[in-house]
């Protein structure tokens, strides 16, 4: 009996193993995605996906593409009706399984981004391989295509280079980072509007001059301010300014070096640091238009001087910077907002989501009015600036005499 | 009816066996569920539901005290020996149930996330075999698997909530009561389904218990308390991550949250990790309702039916069971909203009441199983 | 129940020549003392005490001087020789010719004189043995260098040295039918549970066996998982750790011929613990204590993991090193799981050999072994990099357990964990680690929980489990002794501290 018993388990196991193997997947048959691209085909209706595929002989050795023989990546594209219909093309001649769980970066053409941004946000957060972290960016002014056959940065593999420029967009702070995660979130939300990074190609890179050039520069993906969606399209793209002001008013600042005009109009500017900035925003309602009000305090080191100060010394220096940068930034989210409200009519701020949650009872009553609304949203803004140190430097530069 | 040596578990062991029942399914599924019902107050409901099962938990405490024995010789005394035995197979049939929901919580884990080209049923057939084991192995077994399964819990929770700090938005919980404080009561009826699970859970085991019958109130609100605790951080972060609007796009909001958590750039996955520290959990949970199940069958049934006949008989039932539950996944989504709910809290929550009831309309009968055991 | 002595001592002599045989180390000597009665002696050349036997020889010239001559010299004279032989060790008389035959077969000798009905026996037991040796299964860097032998006795002094409680009781038994082995539990009275004493009392009681050559024998006729890779008991070759085990209220069972003493009830934390633990910092203790359990969750789950990540769950995997694990993998003909299977395989026979070759060819042969093997799997395209070095990490790591048979086990039960992961990735993985667990909380040892005191949970037990706390801090008894709990050191505070450092 017992014995018996025993010998069914055993079998039973025994089957289940020998038919197993189901989702065995060696490493050397598939093709690990690096980045994608999705763009609207040349034929009508149909969508384009172009994947960075890395070729793992040469790209993890560090044994350069000139040992391993050919580039470090492979690139394909293929057309659908539908990105998994494109996807399925690609596998007609890629000789091994496309596997999406390394991939770094979701890149959405421009044009197909003017239309509409669902079906990529549906497919790669359906799709069990991918992570709700996966970089999300437009192309602005071109292709998707372009940017992800594009050999940008040090990186062997290029797409390497571009996530690497997404994890570390809050230095410069003009423009948001974005993941697969939050664009669905926005997305799903029914008060808030999704934003996505923009990448742009731009001759940047130079060739060593002793190389027998054919073109002078080398095409680089760039990041490229911030693109504002309105519903599920794209309506515009924010420049310098405007990006960081959009950052503050998101709350998403982090650290940032912002530019001042040197004192006294002689030309010349002084950069500063912006250190760990606390951003609040408050609401009011009264009558029918709410008032935003949104506070930045924020902590600076002066981290460049370009100009002698004959006539200030540090305090006063400190002072003029402090007073300088904090109209700087309030001019910034001006622009921003007046950029939101007036040129793209959209609520990248996330305008809606902040008197969602202050002013529930006026939300209630006024959510299915918000797009006649939100033009009319009233803003101000404060900013206090307080420079703790001048990086090194204790007196301000300038020749002694 | 032969019985081998009684089975006794420690106090500290039925804290984290109450702990392992709430939490395996309700991290997995429930938080779904309640953010589609009320978004992003899910965690209110999962509060309410807990604090409810405290405040009736005393009374299922009561009726275990009272009875002063096993449960099935208890019943039976109420009731008389044919809806005694009808209550008590009614009782092993929601355990039944329980444990398919249990088990699914486990198999579609792995097969929507990790493993999606493995037919379904394998993974059902595999993981009732392994169950089986463990009530193969008895109470106490399941009672010890479950000390690991809190340690283990316990270390995911606090990984998740390292590897996803930094993505935690509190302004995602808020405003509070969007939908109105009345969806959210109502919507705890969904959570209830797990905290049911302990309660009728400590109906059937609280007379293993080695510690007096004075601390048992304590126990089970010390095991719903830990238990809860982490359901409730799972809820909190999951709204907080990933926002309400997401966790209700999915069925399985927790691996959700794992897809979204990175331990540093290195580790930049979670779902494996999330599923081997999950499953001590969520095996000690199957294992407990499967036992559960075996047991009061055991009990129900007028003749006597060899053990290992009914556990190989309950686990060969709720194979197809688990499999017709769990493989159409929308209409699991929708069972685990409506149905399950409505069953749970009929069978977990109702019967006890109606035993209590009964308990106190015939005092005789419930004193008499007292002075015996006393 | 055996034949009685007879008065003619020509039917002793046939009897015993007859049991024993005509065989070569039987020393049989014949002799007349005073009154012209004869006399034989028997015994095992070999097995007694040569120098002693000598004399013995010598009292017995003195015996046919007077007053053994006289004529007043009692019908039987064994006690009068007695008396006079005392120079031969503690002499004792049998009646019974199957325990003599007994006796001289334990390296005793006996005497037959003729018209007595009784023989004369005696222990001058010396059989052949070595000298107390460092241990050489069980080698610590600090710590007393003496191990157990294969003589009993000598176990049994070791172990009386260290501790000098008259409670240590030694109980003895003889076990096998033919082997007529000694076997002595060791415990101490008072500090051991009664029950546990009963227990393996009855446990060793039951055995019914042919022969008992070592101690391994007696572990599979009384453990309590017979059917269990985990049912395998503790045991030691060091005297230290077997005292230290028996403060704690622990039964040791000494088989002779064997230096591995028997330690019960076993519990899984004893895997980790080495004698040496005890004698360092412990700190550093605690620090190693640790480093076993991590190697032995690789080595446990390290070829599975493996296995795992390579052919299922790719996703988990950093990127770099998904990508240097691919390029590694590129060309080779094998699925991963028959990769490390093969390797696996491979590390084994190459320990296997290495153990039993000549110590003047076998670490040659191993090493050239494993390099040689290692290196052109690689370089041949047959194994990826990763792979052989994942098979060495894992195999090494299971040596780092100082409980030997519990890094075998190890290394069995790894085998179906790693076909599981290799067949059914993540879920064969959970399934495995999962009943793995499962069966090591079922199982009992003596009694107490093999898992215990960390599942079930009892917190006042895991002061030497996981870590290992300062002596001045353990002051209570572990659980396993009959009075656990109760304070066993000072009830002063006894953590050292400088002179005056403590204004309380």
């Amino acid at each position: 009996m017992r014995r018996r018993r025993w010998a069914a388990v055993t079998l039973l196991t025994v089957t289940l193993l020998l038919t197993g193997c189901w989702d065995l997947r060696e490493m050397n048959h598939l093709a690990l995605v690096m980045a994608v691209g999705i763009d609207k085909s040349d034929t009508p209706g149909r969508l384009q996906v172009t994947i960075q595929v890395a070729r793992p002989s040469s790209g993890g050795k560090g044994a350069g593409p000139a040992q391993g023989g050919g580039q470090p990546v492979y690139i394909a594209t293929a057309d659908g009706d539908t990105i998994f219909a494109a996807i399925r093309n690609l596998a007609q001649f890629t000789s091994r399984r496309i596997m999406w769980a390394h991939n770094n970066i979701v890149i959405i053409g421009e044009s197909l981004a003017q239309d509409d941004i669902t079906p990529v946000i549906d497919f790669f957060t359906r799709n069990q391989e991918l992570r709700m972290r996966t970089w999300i960016a437009v192309a602005r002014g071109s292709k998707a295509r372009d940017i992800v056959t594009s050999a940008t940065g040090m990186e062997e593999i290029p797409a390497v280079s571009i996530s690497a420029l997404l994890r570390y967009a809050q230095l410069p702070g003009e423009a948001v980072r974005t993941e697969l995660g939050d664009v669905l979130d926005a997305y799903l939300a029914h008060d808030q509007t999704p934003v996505l990074a923009a990448l742009e190609l731009k001759p940047r890179g130079l060739k060593p001059s002793g190389e027998p050039q054919q073109e002078e520069r080398v095409q680089q993906a760039v990041l490229s301010g911030t693109a504002i969606f309105k519903d599920t399209h794209l309506v515009g793209y924010t420049e310098r300014e405007v990006g960081r002001g959009l950052l503050w008013i998101r709350r998403q600042m982090r650290n940032a070096t912002l530019s001042v005009p040197c004192p006294g109009n002689k030309g010349g500017s002084m950069a500063v640091e912006i250190r760990r900035p606390r951003i609040s925003a408050r609401s009011f309602v009264s009558g029918q238009t709410p008032t935003i009000q949104l506070r930045v305090e924020t902590l600076a080191w002066l981290a460049e001087q370009d100009c002698p100060t004959p006539n200030l010394d540090t305090l006063r220096l400190k002072q003029y910077t402090e007073d300088a940068l904090a109209k700087e930034i309030a001019a910034d989210m001006r622009a921003a907002v007046k950029f939101l409200q007036q040129e793209v009519r959209s609520d990248a701020g996330g305008f809606a989501r902040l008197l969602h949650v202050q002013q529930p009872a006026w939300w209630r009553v006024n959510a299915r009015r918000w797009d006649e609304l939100f033009p009319r949203i009233k803003t101000s803004f404060s900013v206090t600036v307080k420079i703790r140190k001048m990086s090194l430097y204790t007196r301000p530069m300038m020749p002694s005499r | 009816m032969k019985q081998k040596a009684k089975v006794k578990i420690g106090a500290l062991q039925l804290i984290t066996i109450f702990a392992s029942l709430i939490f395996g399914k309700a991290i997995g599924f429930t938080n779904g569920g309640l953010a589609r019902t009320v978004g992003r107050d899910a965690w209110a409901s999962m509060t309410v539901a807990l604090l409810t099962g405290m405040l009736l938990l005393p009374a299922i405490v009561w009726l275990a005290r009272r009875g002063g024995g096993p449960l099935i010789a208890y019943i039976k005394r109420l009731l008389g020996r044919w809806l005694g035995g009808l209550v008590l197979l009614l009782f092993a049939v929601y355990f039944g149930f329980a444990f398919a929901t249990s088990a699914n919580t486990m198999t579609l884990h792995i097969s929507d996330y990790l493993m999606t080209e493995t037919p379904f049923a394998v993974f059902v057939v595999g993981y009732t075999l392994l169950v089986t084991y463990g009530v193969y192995l008895g109470l106490e077994v399941a009672a010890r698997l479950s000390v690991l399964g809190l340690i283990m819990t316990g270390l995911l929770t606090i990984s998740m909530m390292a590897g996803s700090f930094d993505k935690f938005n509190y302004t995602q919980m808020l405003p509070m009561f969007d939908h109105g404080v009345l969806p959210v009561l109502a919507a705890s009826s969904i959570a209830h389904t797990d905290v049911a699970m302990v309660a009728a859970a400590a109906l059937a085991l609280l007379p293993h218990s080695v510690g007096p019958p004075g601390r048992w109130n304590r126990l089970c609100w010390w095991g719903l308390g830990t238990g809860g605790i982490l359901v409730l951080v799972w809820s909190i972060f999951e709204t907080a991550v990933l926002g309400p609007d997401v966790v209700a796009q999915y069925l399985i909001a927790c691996m959700q949250m794992a897809r979204a958590a990175e331990l540093s750039i290195y580790l930049h996955r979670y779902e494996m990790i999330m599923v081997v520290l999950f499953a001590y959990g969520v095996v000690t949970q199957s294992v407990v309702t499967l036992y559960c199940a075996v047991t009061l069958t055991e009990g129900a049934l007028p003749w006597r039916v060899p053990r290992g006949w009914l556990i190989l008989g309950w686990a060969a039932l709720t194979v197809p069971l688990q499999f017709l539950l769990g493989n159409d996944r929308d209409r699991y989504g929708i069972f685990l909203e409506t149905v399950w709910p409505a069953a749970s809290i009929a069978l977990a929550y109702g019967l006890p009441l109606f035993l209590c009831l009964v308990a106190l309309l015939r005092p005789a009968a419930a004193a008499q199983g007292s002075t015996k055991s006393g | 129940m055996g034949r009685a002595a007879s008065t003619d001592l020509k039917s002793n002599i046939q009897y015993i020549k007859q049991q024993l045989g005509n065989s070569f180390d039987l020393i049989h000597r014949t002799f007349v003392i005073g009154g012209g009665r004869e006399g034989a002696l028997f015994s095992l050349d070999g097995m007694v005490d040569g120098a002693r036997l000598d004399a013995l020889f010598q009292a017995l010239v003195a015996l046919s001087n007077p007053p053994f001559q006289q004529p007043q010299v009692a019908a039987d004279p064994t006690e009068q020789v007695m008396a006079t032989i005392y120079a031969a060790g503690e002499v004792r008389t049998v009646t019974d010719l199957d325990q003599v035959v007994d006796a001289i077969l334990q390296g005793q000798w006996a005497l037959f004189l003729d018209g007595s009905p009784r023989a004369m026996v005696a222990d001058l037991r010396k059989p052949p043995s070595r000298g107390v040796e460092e241990p050489s299964t069980e080698t610590e860097t600090r710590g007393p260098r003496d191990g157990f032998t294969e003589d009993i006795v000598t176990n049994i002094a070791l172990v009386r040295r260290r501790i000098r409680d008259p409670r240590l009781r030694v109980d003895p038994i003889t076990l096998g039918r033919r082997t007529k082995t000694d076997v002595v539990m060791i415990y101490i009275d008072g500090l051991a549970k009664p029950s546990l004493v009963k227990e393996v009392d009855a446990r060793l009681r039951r055995i019914d066996a042919d022969s008992v050559l070592e101690s391994g024998y007696v572990e599979e006729m009384i453990q309590d998982n017979p059917r269990s890779i985990f049912g395998i008991l503790n045991y030691t070759e060091r005297p230290d750790k077997l005292a230290g085990n028996l403060i704690e209220g622990r039964v040791g069972i000494i088989v002779d011929n064997s230096p591995f003493v028997l330690i019960v009830p076993t519990s899984f934390w004893q895997w980790f613990q080495a004698s040496g633990d005890y004698y360092q910092s412990y700190m550093t203790a605690t620090a190693y204590r640790l480093t076993r359990i991590l190697a032995l969750i690789i080595g446990l789950i390290g070829p599975s993991l493996y296995t795992m990540l390579s052919s299922f769950h790719h996703e988990m995997i950093p990127t770099p090193l998904a990508l240097s694990m691919a390029a590694g993998r590129e060309g080779t003909p094998l699925p991963t799981l028959f990769e490390v299977l093969s390797m696996t395989i491979t590390f084994e026979i190459i320990h296997e050999a290495g153990l039993r070759l000549p110590r003047a060819v076998g670490q040659t042969v191993s090493i050239v072994g494993a390099l040689v093997i290692g290196e052109a799997a690689v370089t041949a395209g047959l194994a990826a990099p990763a792979t052989i070095i994942v098979v060495a990490a894992a195999g090494l790591a299971a040596f780092a357990l100082p409980f030997y048979a519990g890094s075998l086990a190890i290394r069995l039960v790894r085998i179906p964990l790693l076909i599981l992961s290799g067949t059914l990735g993540v879920f064969g993985f959970v399934a495995g680690t999962t009943f793995l667990a499962m069966h090591a909380a079922s199982l009992r040892s003596f009694g107490e929980p093999f898992l215990g005191p960390l599942v079930p949970l009892q917190t006042g037990e895991l002061r030497d489990t996981l870590i290992r706390e300062p002596w001045w801090s353990m002051r209570r008894r572990p659980g396993t002794a009959a009075n656990g709990q109760r304070r066993r050191q000072g009830r002063s505070v006894q953590e050292p501290a400088p002179p005056g450092g403590r204004s309380s």
